[in-house]
């Protein structure tokens, strides 16, 4: 089934359905950043806060095209 | 039924709540826009005594006038070009976050800062109404900071006087308790560490005791009249702090001789300080003293002196300099408090000349950073606002900006730890928008609202640690309740704005991370290399053959580096306990205290000896010794290089360093020997030799400042630090 995008309606109020997919691609982010600190990991990264950023994007595009379509 | 007794914080709340309310009356019922303005005025100014409110509202008052100004320049010189226009503001602005960042009237560049950015943006954008604007912001702002003056001084009125008195009373005693611990230390009772709570509590002190008498010389007259002997009295306190400090690090190097017969009145010296202590403190209560100062010298024993080697001599030369310094700042002390308690009229003499401390005009780097950052900030939000056109449009830019100045004036909070509070705050006040304001209806109820929304704000965050949640309170709910006179209300607008102020503060948080990680264990290891670095340039200029430049630049550059190595250890001792110890457990808070104590240390001898290097020296002796100083000194250099690249290899040095500058200092010590006995008669004068002596006190101070610094790294577990991490 194809997804097609819609607005995400809260008591009435339409949400964009980009500030979802970005808001689960952040806290996505945030979980992967704080298991890759706790497994030391992240020493393998030259510059980790610019890997934070680039895992949140990726995962909000990830999201936007499966889970909310945006 | 008894009379009503309130809290010192629920009188505060109240007025605070109630100047909320007259302000908002009072720019409602005058027809200005954007009334909130004036309740902002209101909010910021609120603190707990009326001089220190009325100290902050000069200041945001004084602050906006210059930011008219600042901001009429900008937009007559660049009105119809965005881009130069944009440059010249954030030029002004990344002037202004320096200066903030500073010691001095921070609050008045912030404001200066910010109202400039609001105008600007504002007229940018409606160029028409520039005037207006700037009018209308100076006038709220006015009417706020008038409003608050008045509910302060008229409610419970509460005069700073009280608090100087009691942290003056404080910070003597204070200083009396460590003048105590440093003689037992210097008898050889107790250790250092007994102290380190009391010296800081005493930079604590040093600092509330100067808030406190610029807040009494506005609200108390009887403070203003004796202004400027408190101010006296604070640097006089000041540099006795200083003074006892300096006094401390000079133990070490006595440690094994017989004080008592090379310095044959030192009972009777430390008896007489005694004395002054507990009289200066008598005075402070209140109590006439009950005897004057007596004058005494410490002297030294010649005979007993001449029987000990130079390095020894030398040490009992600073001791002795360091006693000098402690009778001449007991007795001013004294002389100025009599004088302002009114005991006696004293002509008070000339300050003492500073203990080594900041020289001149020199750029801060972290500063300078800081201002960099703010303006690349605005930059960014300049052009999201062109290209993209975020939440709230040209407000967004100011409110980064904004916040980004806030962020660098808290540098020692954490801009992500903004985001929580700021997120409740909206929240709150999206409460009070939607569901309580609609039902309200005419000024009474929503002054009411307002009275009581202030009123919890101000009395549940009264604590000064509670700050960033009190501003995460009180900003959103006085921009998201959008008080107009024809009230209208849009969720889109709520949320809009309500984005707008996570968005803004998201970039800063983001802008944090450029150029460097904020995470403070990587702070403290920049600033630690920054540290080895800055001491390497400052050796190598104390050299007894360098020339020092003549030219403007390079004693420019040795002021920058000589300032900013006196500030490293203070940033160094604010950044150690950020450090999350719970992710590196091989590293305690208060191993990285010691660390950052010796480093502080090794500061102050640094400086002194720069400062001996300045003093005349005797050819004969600078022709002799040269050599084997020169040997010395680039030992010491090779070794700081090394810290300075890898802060680990100071643990691996531990006891061979130990070894090596023990056989260095013995041979130094057969050298000078060697050369006072080849020195004919009369060939050096007495003041020749104190010279030297003290030089060579301070090559040995530096020196076991080194192997204290070593033997405290050797336990710092420097690989975890150095990780990446997120």
């Amino acid at each position: 089934m194809p997804l097609i995008p819609s607005e995400v309606a809260i008591a009435g109020v339409y949400f964009p359905p980009l500030l979802f997919a970005a808001i689960l691609g952040t806290v996505a982010a945030i979980v992967t950043a704080f298991a890759l600190n706790r497994y030391r990991l992240s020493r393998f990264f030259y510059y980790p806060p610019v890997v934070f950023l680039a895992l949140a994007v990726i995962y909000t595009g990830l999201i936007g095209t499966f889970i909310i379509p945006v | 039924m008894g009379p009503l007794l309130l809290s010192r914080r629920a009188k505060e709340a109240i007025k605070t709540g109630l100047a909320m309310a007259i302000a908002f009356a009072i720019a409602l019922g005058m027809g200005w826009d954007k009334p909130h303005w004036a309740g902002f005025a209101v909010a910021m100014i609120s603190l707990t005594t009326a001089g220190q409110s009325l100290n902050k509202g000069a200041m945001r008052m004084f602050g906006t006038l210059v930011a008219v100004i600042a901001a009429f320049t900008i937009l007559s010189l660049f009105w119809q070009d965005r881009w130069p226009l944009m440059l010249a503001l954030s030029l002004y602005v990344g002037f202004c976050t320096y200066m903030l960042t500073g010691k001095r009237l921070q609050y008045f560049w912030f404001v200066s800062a910010f109202v400039c950015l609001i105008i600007v943006v504002d007229a940018g954008n409606t160029s028409e109404s520039a005037f207006q604007i700037a009018v209308e912001r100076t006038q709220e702002t006015a009417i706020g900071i008038l409003v608050y003056a008045l509910v302060a001084g008229l409610l419970w009125p509460q005069s700073s006087r009280g608090d100087l008195e009691a942290a003056s009373r404080k910070l003597l005693a204070v200083q009396h308790r460590l003048y105590g611990t440093y003689r037992d230390l210097m008898a050889g009772k107790g250790n250092a560490e007994d102290s380190r709570q009391l010296r800081m509590q005493e930079v604590q002190l040093v600092h509330q005791m100067g808030s406190a008498l610029s807040a009494a010389t506005t609200d108390s007259y009887t403070v203003w009249e004796a202004r400027h002997r408190w101010r006296r009295f604070r640097d006089e306190a000041t540099d006795l702090g200083e003074a006892l400090e300096g006094w401390r690090r000079s133990f070490p190097e006595v440690r094994d001789l017989d004080l008592a017969t090379l310095l044959p009145n030192l009972d009777a010296v430390c008896d007489e300080l005694e004395a002054r202590f507990a009289e200066i403190e008598r005075m402070l209560d209140g109590e006439a003293p009950h005897r004057q100062t007596r004058a005494i010298d410490p002297e030294v024993d010649r005979r007993a002196a001449r029987a000990l080697s130079h390095f020894d001599r030398a040490a009992v030369a600073v001791t002795k300099a360091q006693l000098d310094r402690l009778v001449g700042l007991t007795s001013a002390l004294f002389d100025v408090i009599r004088d302002i308690k009114g005991f006696a009229i004293v002509p008070i003499g000339r300050p003492h000349a500073p203990a080594a401390s900041r020289r001149g005009l020199a750029i801060d780097p972290d500063r300078l950073t800081a201002a960099i950052r703010v303006m690349a900030t605005l930059w960014v939000a300049f052009l999201l606002w062109v290209y993209v056109d975020p939440p709230g449009h040209q407000t967004f830019v100011q409110l980064a900006g904004t916040m980004g100045m806030a962020a660098a004036m808290m540098s020692m909070v954490r801009p992500s730890t903004m985001l929580l509070p700021f997120a409740l705050g909206c929240a709150f006040a999206g409460v009070l928008y939607v569901f309580v304001m609609p039902q309200l209806s005419g000024y009474g109820e929503l002054a009411l609202m307002i009275f009581g929304a202030t009123f919890a704000i101000y009395y549940l965050f009264s604590e000064p640690r509670q700050a960033l949640a009190k501003m995460g309170a009180i900003v959103p709910f006085i921009v998201l309740i959008s008080i107009e006179n024809q009230q209208t209300y849009s969720f889109a607008r709520y949320a809009n704005s309500a984005a707008m102020i996570l968005l803004g503060i998201s970039l800063v948080v983001i802008m944090n991370y450029i150029p460097t990680s904020p995470r403070p264990e990587k702070t403290f290891l920049r600033l630690f290399r920054r540290f080895f670095r800055h001491a390497d340039f400052l050796l190598s200029r104390i050299a007894l053959d360098w020339e020092q430049t003549k030219g403007l630049a390079g004693r420019w550059k040795t002021m920058f580096y000589r300032n900013d190595l006196w500030e490293l250890p203070s940033k160094l001792l604010a950044t150690g306990p950020q450090i999350d110890y719970r992710q590196f457990p091989d590293n305690t808070p208060e191993q990285v205290q010691a660390l950052t104590a010796s480093l502080g240390a090794l500061t102050f001898r640094i400086i002194e000896l720069g400062d001996m290097r300045e003093r005349p020296q005797a050819q004969f002796l600078v022709q002799e010794l040269i050599a084997d100083l020169r040997a010395w000194r680039l030992a010491v250099q090779e070794q700081i290089q090394i810290w300075a690249d890898d802060p680990a290899a100071a643990a691996r040095q531990d006891i061979d360093i130990q070894k090596r500058v023990i056989d260095r200092l013995a041979r130094l010590e057969a050298r000078v020997e060697e050369t006072f006995d080849k020195a004919g008669a009369g060939e050096l004068s007495a003041a020749d030799r104190e010279n030297f002596y003290r030089l060579l006190g301070a090559f040995r101070g530096l020196s076991e400042a080194g192997i204290d610094f070593v033997r405290i790294a050797n336990g710092i577990n420097w690989g975890k630090w150095r990780e990446a991490r997120f």
